[in-house]
């Protein structure tokens, strides 16, 4: 999952990308308003961390830019005014979330983990394609009761498919969700990825669940009538 | 502490007594002095026409009462009391009034009509008249000077007093009550205007100063009360709305800086790290208390000008060796970036200023000169006399990156241009705001322009002569 942090002061910048990347996410991050606006409306984010005191663009413009534009990114705002009417005004204009600095790192963890999980509408944390049970919170997965061990990337990818699991996804939706906006893509990395993963789940004979579709993308689907 | 309402009715009361006593007794003397007057004058015609019936025959004092009318001192209870004496005090007659008794008055006329004891009891009013009776020729040489005491009884007269008096006090005491209640009502409708504008003012509280008091319907004598009271609230509503903006100011300028350190201080902990990756954090929370320090040190300096603007100290000040002593600090600061730094000083030039206060707004213009002058670039000081009334020091830096516009923003509390913003809490918006203050506070003013990629100039316009702060903004 992506997401993208506009945030004006560097350490705490850098904080959050350092967090959500540790957390598994990809992370895009700015200190300028116009330029995460523009980033914003250019690439499709999981989530937006949003501080509100910006320079050139504020945060609550940039909100009222993106509602205006009918992007329907989740915006978690982050600021320093913490009273009613501040947090009010907020989530009228659009923003799906406000948290108050100086915050618990994990709360603004969970607080985006629960962002990203709306957007797929996914309102539990385990997302279940047939015998596989994807974890979100736990950041584990099970195939018939079994723990699977994958790399943070290995399991951001299946995450990710997870999520959409039955849809086809493409190498360029995968790339934009996995990787940062100055990650360059590496043409058979996604593919090396998938047969690592596909390797692990389907360990001990287990029927396909990873299915490729060549020219298309990839799609995770229970197999037919075998998922209990 | 005595209400005004008492104060009020307890004056005019006593006020009113006073007068209404003061008015009675008046009267009262008045009329006594009238009715005994008219009751002594006929008296003394009495005793005048009496007297002149009074005879010298042969040498023997013939009174002639008995051709005359006598009836009212024929009895005690007829009321006329009559002697005539002879020099010696011995009588020639009494009246049959009197009983034989002896009739009590003043000596001879040359004593008033006064007030007497009759016989029985009776206070009578008795005058005295002495006088030569006519004498015939046998008593040529032998007639003696007489005295004749008439006296009247006085009842009547007492009582009619009485009864003027005791109708005075009635009256008067009717009048005072009357008085009394018209006074409360009167005084109680008079103040009325006074609790109002008590309940008005005890309506107004901390939480909410934009309330004023209402000058319709209020007495004259309140308005100039009313009108500096709805004056101070307005400046109290300011000062109070000033400080909760600078503490909102303050608390968010805090917030983020403190969840940078939150933030940096629970991602190291949150998992096992290799060295070197606790040494990157410390140093990143290390440079976030550096940036605290230098925010609370400015606060503090901006508060310390709030409350001293007022104590400015004047002296004589030469502005060329206070600026040149105030920039040391930053030579090497400068030298490491490489600057060029330029002096232009008047010889000498002495004004009345605050010292400590000069210094440290030269401090902070120094400070942001050399921070945000471009690598390589230079920093140029001129001090000079524009006029008789002002000098002016100008600090310029070149490389600037902000636009007149965006220069005269600067000086707002907390305001940071993307060049501020990007170095991380050294610099926190604070500077040009003190220089702002301290230049207020020693009477002068701070100017800002900026050409974006040219020179950001600040310049400090001091009055020569020193006037001390102006009045709060």
């Amino acid at each position: 999952m992506k997401i993208l942090v506009v945030e004006d002061h560097p350490p705490l910048r850098a904080s959050l990308v350092q967090g959500l990347r540790e957390a598994g996410f990809a992370v895009d991050a700015t200190g300028d308003g116009e330029e995460g606006l523009w980033l914003a409306l250019v690439e499709d984010y999981d989530a937006v961390v949003l501080d509100l005191m910006l320079p050139g663009l504020d945060g609550m413009k940039i909100l009222g830019r993106l509602r205006a534009k009918a992007k329907k990114t989740h915006v978690l705002l982050l600021t320093a005014r913490d009273s009613v009417e501040d947090r009010v005004r907020g989530l009228e204009a659009g923003a799906d979330d406000y948290l108050c600095k100086p915050f618990a790192m994990q709360e603004l963890l969970a607080r985006v983990g629960a962002l990203v999980r709306r957007r797929y509408a996914a309102k539990s944390p385990v997302v279940r394609v047939g015998d596989l049970e994807v974890d979100r919170a736990a950041r584990r997965v099970r195939r018939s009761g079994q723990t699977v061990d994958l790399t943070a990337k290995q399991y951001a990818l299946l995450e990710f498919l997870a999520v959409r699991a039955g849809e086809v996804v493409s190498q360029a939706d995968l790339w934009a969700h996995l990787y940062a906006f100055d990650e360059e893509p590496r043409s058979n990395l996604l593919e090396v990825y998938v047969a690592q993963i596909r390797r692990r789940l389907e360990a001990g004979g287990l029927p396909r669940i990873l299915h490729t579709r060549r020219g298309e993308g990839y799609r995770l689907e229970a197999p037919p009538g075998g998922a209990p | 502490m005595t209400s005004l309402r008492r104060r009020l009715l307890a004056g005019t009361t006593l006020s009113a007594s006073i007068a209404l006593v003061l008015s009675g007794l008046f009267l009262n003397g008045l009329l006594e002095r009238s009715l005994v007057g008219e009751h002594d004058r006929s008296l003394e015609a009495r005793a005048r026409f009496l007297a002149s019936v009074v005879e010298v025959e042969a040498g023997a004092i013939v009174p002639g009462f008995d051709e005359v009318d006598m009836t009212e001192f024929a009895a005690p209870e007829r009321g006329g009391f009559l002697e005539l004496r002879r020099p010696d005090g011995t009588p020639v007659y009494r009246s049959p009034s009197l009983g034989g008794a002896a009739l009590a008055g003043p000596p001879d006329d040359r004593a008033a009509t006064t007030w007497t004891d009759l016989p029985g009891g009776a206070r009578g009013r008795a005058t005295a008249l002495s006088f030569q009776p006519r004498a015939d020729a046998f008593s040529a040489g032998s007639v003696p000077r007489l005295t004749l005491v008439v006296a009247r009884d006085a009842r009547d007269l007492l009582r009619t007093l009485d009864l003027f008096r005791a109708l005075l006090g009635v009256v008067g005491a009717g009048t005072l009550l009357v008085m009394a209640l018209a006074l409360v009502v009167v005084v109680r409708r008079a103040t009325r205007p006074v609790a109002a504008l008590a309940s008005s003012i005890g309506a107004i509280g901390a939480d909410d100063l934009s309330a004023r008091l209402e000058i319709r319907g209020v007495p004259s004598e309140f308005m100039p009360a009313i009108a500096r009271t709805n004056d101070l609230l307005g400046r109290l509503e300011a000062a109070f709305a000033r400080e909760r903006a600078f503490s909102q100011e303050i608390a968010h300028e805090l917030r983020t800086p403190v969840a940078a350190l939150r933030a940096s201080t629970e991602l190291a902990l949150s998992r096992t790290r290799d060295a070197e990756d606790y040494a990157f954090a410390l140093r990143t929370i290390g440079e976030g208390v550096r940036g605290l320090e230098a925010l609370v040190e400015r606060l503090l300096q901006l508060g310390r000008l709030e409350a001293a603007g007022a104590r400015a100290v004047l002296e004589e000040v030469d502005l060329p060796v206070a600026v040149v002593e105030a920039w040391e600090p930053w030579v090497s600061a400068a030298a490491a970036r490489r600057l060029t730094t330029d002096f232009e000083l008047a010889d000498a030039l002495v004004v009345r200023a605050d010292r400590d206060m000069l210094r440290l707004a030269l401090r902070n213009l120094f400070d942001n000169a050399v921070a945000y002058a471009d690598e390589g670039g230079g920093v140029r000081v001129v001090v000079r006399r524009c006029d008789e009334r002002e000098a002016s020091i100008a600090i310029a830096n070149t490389g600037s990156r902000l636009t007149d516009e965006q220069a005269q923003k600067a000086r707002q509390r907390f305001w940071r241009g993307a060049a501020a913003r990007s170095d991380a809490g050294l610099h926190c918006g604070l500077g040009l705001a003190i220089v702002d203050r301290a230049a207020d506070a020693v009477g002068g003013r701070l100017l800002l322009r900026s050409a974006c990629g040219g020179e950001f100039v600040a310049e400090i316009r001091l009055a020569v002569n020193g006037s001390g702060p102006s009045s709060p903004s």
